[in-house]
């Protein structure tokens, strides 16, 4: 097996995200324009304390991490972009006992626009809890491109 | 502290927005806020170094913008409709119009329709004085639980 040269920094970016790291967003894979992406459930992700499920954004938290990632992986670049707009649908509720995974696939980039939609599992499931379609936009490059 | 439905029928009952946000794990955790305002409550989210999403700026998740209007809906939703149990989302779409400074971030929202089942919720997101100035804007559907016996 090769190692993914990309991998190793993508993770540190990824990662280094504080808000990612809050949470305890891992980074799993990534090759151009695929992102695969996890999260360990814990008592604060809870959204239902009846019911001990996720709260719902934090799989669109997850989703948007990855979507950004892959996207970045595409153009083939380590750098913030924004995300535009979401859509999310949940399929089905997860219980804060799974580890929830994400895969994010970029369908089409260019240099100012990316496309992503991802699917986000309970780990191991068959059936998807979560869909997500997101559109991204690269910043404007700075002084730093110059060179 | 774990609350049973007890719990958040009396905090319904007393109209209790931020006992609500204090009651769920995940709003607890990032801090959410809520004060109520001429127009129904207003939510805020604090700024936190534990919310950067991008340091450069630096700017505010747009997975914690995204969980403090969520958090507006669900919990409006839950108070204002008297349910029983938190309402399920259905799906949520945003449109992210500018970056989140690390300010204070506010939120309220606008029962759209409100049916036997579903309810559509908008949710306009803001800093500083300028409401209008919006930093993002989204719509959730819920659907909603009208159980007479105990669920």
């Amino acid at each position: 097996m090769t190692q993914n040269p990309y991998l190793a920094m993508a993770r540190r970016f990824v990662e280094s995200i504080p808000h990612n790291a809050d949470l305890g967003i891992e980074v799993v894979d990534i090759a151009r324009g695929v992102a695969t992406l996890r999260l360990p459930g814990k008592p604060a992700l809870c959204g239902d304390p009846e019911r001990q499920l996720y709260f719902p954004s934090v799989l669109l938290t997850l989703a948007d991490a990855a979507s950004g990632v892959a996207y970045v992986s595409a153009i083939n670049e380590l750098t913030a972009v924004a995300t535009l707009d979401l859509r999310i649908d949940y399929l089905r509720p997860v219980s804060v006992e799974h580890t929830l995974v994400v895969r994010a696939h970029c369908h089409r980039h260019t240099r100012e626009v990316g496309f992503v939609h991802c699917d986000i599992r309970a780990e191991g499931a068959e059936d998807a809890a979560a869909m997500v379609t997101a559109s991204f936009m690269r910043p404007p490059a700075k002084k730093e491109q110059a060179a | 502290m774990s609350q049973t439905s007890k719990g958040l029928e009396r905090l319904r009952r007393e109209r209790d927005y931020q006992g609500m946000l204090d009651a769920i794990p995940y709003t607890a955790h990032l801090g959410i806020a809520a004060e109520t305002g001429a127009d129904g409550p207003i939510y805020t989210l604090p700024p936190r170094d534990n919310h950067i999403g991008n340091q450069r700026l630096p700017a505010i998740h747009g997975g914690a913008v995204a969980a403090l209007m969520e958090a507006a809906a669900l919990v409006t939703v839950l108070v204002d409709e008297e349910q029983d149990r938190f309402p399920k989302p259905i799906d949520f779409s945003l449109d992210y119009l500018r970056s989140a400074r690390l300010e204070p971030l506010h939120a309220a929202c606008q029962i759209l329709r409100q049916g036997r089942r579903i309810a559509a919720v908008r949710v306009d997101c803001w800093q500083g004085g300028d409401r209008d100035k919006l930093t993002a804007t989204g719509r959730v559907h819920l659907l909603l639980s009208r159980e007479d016996s105990e669920g």
